[in-house]
């Protein structure tokens, strides 16, 4: 009887120990993840392979793609939580608004017009024929409700949308018309609603938040629709054949996004031909791929991102705009974006990109730690007199660059004291003014962000009181740019107040973020944030 | 038995009633707003406000405690999350079987391989065999896990590229990950394992068995290993735990979405709902685990067998001896 209890345990633990390694998943084709996706050494393996004959010019068979990313896009809503990354939306959304970085005009795909009838009414004629995956047509109320539903939702976007009349504004006869009635003039309204997706009403309706539809096939009206997602995993994508605007084609039918926690081996991944494209690139892993290239390119995009050494100004030694001009002078901007963010930086000289019409072309500040211990000692500060708070989040790279701050600072005299939090705790700290120093960058790849989103950290009514500037001449730039509903007017105001910020030694640009990514040969060329299209489905495959 | 086994499990509430106090008071108590975190750069005081009463953040801590506990124990609702807007019973949900699969796929690896080198190391002592375990044993309990699973993707996946690096859709996925997690568990169960081992064979009841002619397997794995393994049993219990509360890293690394990873997000968010019912859940992992462990000594050990069982008994004996002394006394 003992030896039967034996027999029968063994075969227990074995079943057990089967049965668990068949729940593991065996050789099926997740997202991501092909059959045969075995790393083989010095091949180009994508998840499916396309092989045009040497030496003839074809079209790509396999017109398939996988993205490797380290962003978090785990919810499709585009309203609420964690969103995620900007172009991953764009794949499912189209927008209300672009903005084309070369002529920095504000351009939209979904509107066949719009004007300012008056200081505080935006009309904004749809086009007829723009379909939702789900079949249905969006109309003008669609618009004003993609407005509203940031609100609705308590998002964090919801503080512009709220300066929307949502009781006056209403839809024309035609049922395409929206008329967008604000509650003041708000002149930012078309750079800043850019950013919001157009989304059907009656789906919205239909699917409240925690519907797990927003995490699997939510509906929008963009090029290509979710077809299979796992959570914090991957999402897989499917070209539109039926996607309303004929202006614009994608080669990319199917497109897997692979999360990845870790970067290491999302480059691993590329290396083994797991995945095809590879964002985005830490410095390491750029600068890797500059001194040895091998099958994969290296291209970089502007991030649109500006970041920038905030002085406080309510601190007593950087009130004195001297303190300020020799911190300018003290420190090697150029030097600290190569140790921080390597090949993915470029030199700035303004607080917005060139992309940008309010960038203004300044000069650029010098690095002189002579000039900046002289001008200190005209101003008649000792050295070590003093001491500053350098408060950084603990994000990978704002340590880098505040302890880069605090050698510089400490070669003329300045003492800093650099402490690092994560985000829970060093936000808080900065919205409190408890900080002299802080690294702030905005826009983080938003080629439509307005220039308010930046202003508006530093307007004397901030929230962030570690960044406030109260001067009067400068606020009053920022409100009358606000209203205005003359684009050029605004650039012109908020170039001046680039400017002023810049002579006075407010917010010192440390330098243009740039974003790497990798891809191989199975590619042409890339561009995720192309103008017009935006998004990761614009791939030239290799012929 | 099972009146033993049904008393752990009750005594497992007043544990989680207290596990939950205490993750509570720290998430309360821990420096960070949610709300502000959630707002980031769009922060602004009415904002601020309006988020504060939609997190629920604006009642006070006893309230807050008691509307948690409410929930969790009548709805097992462990609220929404406030990055994710998902239920975090949804997201544990998904999550829990993958670091579930991954612990229980390294603590078996660690129990066979632990367990058999130890035995053959104490068995064949001084041999090469033992010191190669012995080596092996020194160096994977010294190494942290983290440097290990790097060493193991640059290896396996970089430069060999036998092994996939990220993932865990094919078999082959789960190889590194349960090396990684499990290579110092079986560092520790492996040594311990041959000290147990070698302090059982040497007593008089082995060499007794040996002298009466048993074969030398026999010896080993029914005289030996039974009596050997009592220790082992409870570092094994512990090594268990460490396993499951110790893939946040490993999980990071080879960007597997378990628990581990959906922790750290909780807690650089501040996302309270997460952190709390993850400690939660992983809590009743542990209890469970350890009753288990509790009822292996049983398995293993007769006395302690017969004390589960014997105490049982022996209060049916006595309180049906009592009952025929007082009908016999009433009569």
């Amino acid at each position: 009887m003992k030896k039967i209890g034996r027999i029968v345990a063994t075969l227990l633990t074995i079943t057990l120990i089967l049965s668990l390694l068949a729940a593991c998943g065996g050789g099926g084709n997740t997202p991501g993840s092909s059959p045969d996706a075995s790393p083989d050494a010095g091949t180009n393996s994508g998840s499916g392979q396309s092989s045009a004959p040497d030496g003839a010019s074809a079209e790509p068979t396999d017109t398939t793609l996988v993205y490797g990313t380290t962003q978090k896009y785990n919810y499709f809503n585009p309203y609420g939580g964690a969103t995620g990354a900007y172009y991953f939306m764009s794949l499912v959304f189209d927008r209300l608004w672009e903005v084309d970085k070369e002529t920095t005009e504000v351009t939209s795909r979904i509107f066949s017009s719009y004007e300012w009838e008056d200081d505080v009414t935006l009309k904004c004629v749809l086009k007829p024929g723009i379909i939702f995956n789900d079949g249905t047509e969006a109309k003008g109320e669609d618009v004003i409700y993609s407005l509203q539903k940031s609100i609705i939702d308590g998002d964090n976007f919801s503080y512009y949308t709220s300066k929307v009349d949502y009781d006056k504004s209403y839809v024309g006869d035609d049922g395409m018309t929206a008329y967008i009635v604000f509650l003041e003039p708000y002149g930012a309204a078309v750079n800043i609603f850019a950013q919001v997706p157009l989304v059907s009403k009656a789906f919205c309706d239909a699917h409240p938040n925690n519907d797990p539809i927003w995490w699997s096939d939510p509906v929008g009206s963009g090029p290509y629709r979710i077809i299979e997602a796992v959570t914090d995993d991957s999402a897989v994508y499917a070209r539109r054949d039926d996607y309303w605007n004929s202006d614009y084609s994608f080669e990319v039918s199917e497109l897997t996004v692979k999360h990845y926690s870790d970067g290491t081996a999302m480059w691993v991944d590329l290396q083994n031909g797991v995945i095809d494209v590879a964002l985005p690139l830490s410095a390491t892993q750029a600068g890797d791929l500059v001194s040895n290239p091998g099958e994969f390119t290296l291209a970089t995009q502007s991030l649109y991102d500006v970041p920038v050494l905030v002085l406080r100004e309510t601190n007593e030694y950087l009130s004195d705009i001297r303190v300020r001009e020799a911190i300018a002078y003290a420190i090697d901007f150029d030097s600290v974006a190569a140790i921080t963010f390597g090949e993915l930086s470029a030199p700035a000289n303004s607080h917005f990109t060139s992309d940008f019409a309010c960038y203004n072309n300044n000069q650029p500040y010098e690095y002189n730690a002579d000039r900046a211990k002289q001008v200190l000692a005209d101003a008649g500060y000792a050295e070590g007199e003093i001491m500053l708070d350098f408060i950084a989040v603990n994000d990978g790279f704002q340590h880098i660059v505040a302890e880069a701050v605090q050698g510089y600072l400490g070669a003329i005299g300045i003492t800093v004291n650099v402490q690092t939090y994560d985000p829970g705790t060093a936000i808080p700290m900065l919205i409190g003014g408890e900080a002299d120093l802080a690294y702030f960058g905005v826009s983080n790849g938003n080629p439509e962000m307005e220039p308010d989103q930046f202003f508006s950290a530093f307007a004397g009514n901030g929230s962030f009181k570690t960044m406030a500037i109260q001067d009067e001449y400068f606020n009053s730039l920022l409100d009358r740019a606000l209203v205005s509903v003359d684009q050029n007017e605004r650039a012109e105001l908020y170039r001046q107040a680039d400017a002023w910020m810049y002579e006075n030694f407010y917010a010192l640009p440390i330098c243009e973020k740039l974003e790497g990514l990798a891809y191989n040969s199975r590619i042409e060329s890339i561009d995720i944030i192309s103008q017009g299209k935006g998004c990761l489905g614009d791939v030239t495959f290799a012929k | 038995m099972s009146r033993y086994i049904i008393r752990r499990l009750l005594w497992m509430i007043p544990t989680l009633l207290g596990i939950m106090f205490i993750i509570f008071t720290i998430s309360y108590l821990t420096p960070g707003d949610p709300a502000m975190i959630a707002l980031g750069n769009n922060y602004t005081e009415e904002a601020y406000q309006a988020k504060i009463i939609e997190m629920g953040l604006d009642k006070g801590f006893i309230t807050r405690y008691f509307i948690y506990i409410k929930d969790v124990v009548t709805k097992f609702d462990l609220g929404t999350s406030y990055s994710n807007l998902r239920p975090v019973r949804d997201l544990i949900l998904e999550k829990v079987g993958v670091t579930l699969r991954l612990g229980l796929l390294s603590s078996l690896v660690t129990i066979v391989v632990g367990v058999t080198v130890g035995i053959i190391a104490a068995v064949k002592q001084y041999s090469a065999m033992d010191y190669i375990a012995t080596s092996l044993s020194v160096l994977f309990s010294a190494m942290p896990g983290f440097f290990m699973a790097l060493v193991c993707i640059i290896v396996f996946s970089l430069k060999l590229k036998w092994l996939p690096a990220a993932g865990l859709s094919t078999w082959r996925h789960y190889i590194l990950p349960v090396l990684c997690l499990g290579l110092s568990p079986i560092a520790v169960v492996n040594r311990l394992t041959r000290s147990s081992m070698l302090d059982v064979i040497r007593q008089d009841y082995i060499r007794t068995a040996r002298a009466k002619g048993v074969d030398e397997r026999t010896v080993i794995t029914k005289h030996a290993l039974r009596n050997a393994l009592i220790p082992v049993i409870t570092v094994i219990g512990g090594q268990l735990s460490m396993v499951i509360g110790g893939s946040v890293i490993i999980e990071s690394i080879f960007s597997i979405p378990g628990m581990g990873t959906l922790m750290m997000t909780g807690i650089n968010n501040r996302d309270y709902p997460i952190i709390q019912g993850t400690v939660l859940v992983l809590s009743i992992v542990i209890c469970v685990v350890n009753l288990l462990v509790d009822l292996a000594y049983a398995a293993v050990d007769p006395r302690i067998k017969a004390q589960y069982y014997g105490g049982d008994k022996r209060k049916r004996r006595d309180d049906k001896g009592e009952g025929k002394a007082k009908k016999k006394g009433a009569a």
